[in-house]
């Protein structure tokens, strides 16, 4: 397996976040955790990245324990990701921000780039230039030079996944990518999912509310309702089991 | 190249003729005091680094300008090493204890290190005080001039290019730094943690790195300080000291390139502009600070902007 979360438990003094989950991504991938408010899924994504440290459990990535190891340690080891509410570099520009994912892949110190030796303007005009290749491949073309603070919501959600894939990850997570976006921006970002699987290979691990959303683009889904693992199959699977349809929706409803 | 490139080309350099040619022409008051404008600006535009772009604050960098300016004046007198190694020797001193006193108190977040650094700057005060053997306490030392060969830069003249070049050297490795990694990542810091350290900047490092920047700036602007005066005095460094040197990045503008500069030189004329009335100094200081941070938050380098939007308005 890729990415094996084992009897994950996460308490907040007292009160159950995450309760024995076991979760298993392989390779290639689109995996959405879904469930109601408050049913863990945003805590899940802190532990993976490092963020929280849980109770038990392990998690292993690509064979190595990641449990213990700072979040840029996580980060280099190849497991990028977005945020709920953005997290850009406000006072950058949208440029700025994707250069910034760049960081572990810039060699150049303090003292090469002090003096701007030549290897450092070299490597620096190569980052540059893959950023803006990446803010093209996100569909940003034509904002590089914004203030990041003044783009549209949608298309902040868009910058955060450019720096996210500067990081040239092998795994991938988002929280939350599509609140607040439009019919249409939900469309172009199912097509870039494919297109990031597809042409980059990374591994996606993704967690959501809009259901239908989640059922047009996942391999499979695993549900979470009060920090427990209560269901996991493919789209089809989840429309029709009947302990997602209580959680959800409470009972004697379908889902749409 | 292009026009604008060639006229911005043309535009630095005779800013840089003017400065070159200032000791020729000005009057040696205005020299010494282009020699502390320079002196302070090195220091701020160091802080800036830290405080306007890593969003980290210290209430310490006169004791760095002290450490700076006490190491390389002892270097002088006490070993009789040449000033050009005294200088450096100085600026490493107070990089490597930034890194001693950063180690601790920038692995917790918050305002830890403003305190630390706060406390710091005391303990740093009493030593220059009372360890007389060394410093010569209360009565001083006298710094010798700088020699190249038979040279000695004994006027105010002379030392205003070794300050000016100096400067201007500090001043474009740090604008070099700020468009690298490194700069980058510092802003990072200030911007969002979180997600500085989600696209794998170390935290910690890079806050060590920015103090560690801005005390070697501080302390190589101290060794230049003792040369600029020939006689240094434990109260040169006290707090109050490191308490202007924020207020110049504040009411010069944090994290603008050029914010610095303008905080730098209104804080080296005002005691000079002040005269008789001097006694209220730090009176008119609180007011400055207060009236800048009301009307002015983002410092005096957004003055024109703020003054053409009220006019657009009226």
């Amino acid at each position: 397996m890729f990415l094996e979360v084992r009897n994950l438990s996460v308490n907040f003094g007292g009160v159950k976040a995450l309760g024995n989950i076991f979760l298993d991504v392989s390779e290639g991938q689109v995996r959405s955790v879904i469930g109601p408010n408050g049913a863990g899924k945003t805590t899940l994504f802190n532990v993976i990245s490092g963020l929280i440290r849980p109770d038990s459990g392990s998690i292993i990535f690509d064979g190595e324990e990641i449990i213990g190891e700072k979040p840029w340690e996580i980060s280099k080891k190849g497991i990028a990701r977005t945020f709920q509410n953005s997290q850009l570099f406000i006072t950058m520009t949208a440029l700025e921000n994707v250069a910034t994912g760049m960081h572990s892949h810039i060699c150049s110190g303090v003292f090469s780039s002090a003096l701007a030796v030549p290897a450092f303007r070299r490597e620096e005009s190569a980052a540059f230039e893959e950023a803006k290749r990446l803010m093209e491949f996100v569909g940003l073309k034509g904002f590089e030079d914004f203030a990041s603070s003044s783009l549209a919501f949608g298309q902040q959600r868009l910058l955060e996944l450019a720096r996210a894939l500067a990081t040239d990850p092998r795994m991938l997570l988002l929280d939350e990518p599509v609140a607040g976006m439009n019919y249409e921006e939900k469309q172009r970002l199912a097509l870039l999912l494919i297109k990031i699987r597809e042409e980059l290979g990374i591994t996606i691990l993704l967690v959501e509310h809009d259901i239908k959303w989640v059922m047009q683009v996942s391999d499979l889904i695993s549900v979470l309702d009060y920090g427990e693992k209560i269901a996991e199959g493919e789209p089809m699977e989840i429309k029709k089991d009947e302990r997602v349809i209580e959680a959800y929706l409470g009972k004697r409803r379908k889902i749409a | 190249m292009s026009k604008v490139k060639k006229n911005k080309i043309i535009f630095w350099f005779i800013i840089l003729s003017l400065f070159l040619a200032a000791p020729q022409v000005l009057d040696n008051y205005f020299v010494y005091l282009l020699n502390l404008f320079f002196i302070a600006c090195i220091v701020s535009v160091g802080l800036n680094i830290l405080t306007g772009f890593a969003g980290q604050v210290s209430l310490g960098q006169a004791a760095f300008f002290g450490i700076g300016a006490y190491t390389s004046s002892l270097c002088m007198i006490k070993i009789g090493f040449p000033f050009w190694l005294s200088l450096p020797l100085g600026g490493l001193a107070g990089a490597g204890i930034s890194l001693l006193i950063g180690l601790p108190s920038l692995k917790v977040s918050g305002y830890y290190l403003a305190l630390v650094t706060l406390a710091f700057n005391e303990i740093v005060n009493l030593i220059m005080i009372h360890w007389k053997d060394m410093t010569n306490g209360t009565d001083g030392l006298n710094t010798p001039s700088p020699k190249l060969g038979e040279f000695v830069f004994s006027s105010d003249g002379s030392k205003y290019y070794v300050i000016f070049l100096l400067a201007l050297f500090l001043f474009m490795a740090a604008r070099n730094i700020l468009k690298s990694k490194t700069g980058r990542a510092f802003i990072s810091l200030k911007d969002s943690e979180v997600a500085s350290q989600s696209v794998g900047i170390n935290l910690g490092k890079y806050k060590i790195i920015a103090f560690m920047i801005s005390a070697f700036y501080a302390s190589l602007a101290g060794g230049l300080h003792a040369i600029a005066l020939s006689y240094i005095h434990p109260q040169d460094f006290s707090l109050f000291r490191s308490i202007i040197f924020l207020m110049m990045i504040v009411i010069g503008g944090l994290g603008t390139l050029r914010g610095p500069f303008i905080g730098a030189a209104l804080f080296t004329l005002l005691p000079e502009a002040l005269g008789k009335f001097h006694e209220y100094q730090e009176l008119i200081y609180a007011f400055i600070l207060l009236a800048s941070i009301i009307f002015l938050p983002s410092g005096l380098i957004r003055l024109p902007g703020r003054l053409a939007a009220v006019t657009r308005k009226v």
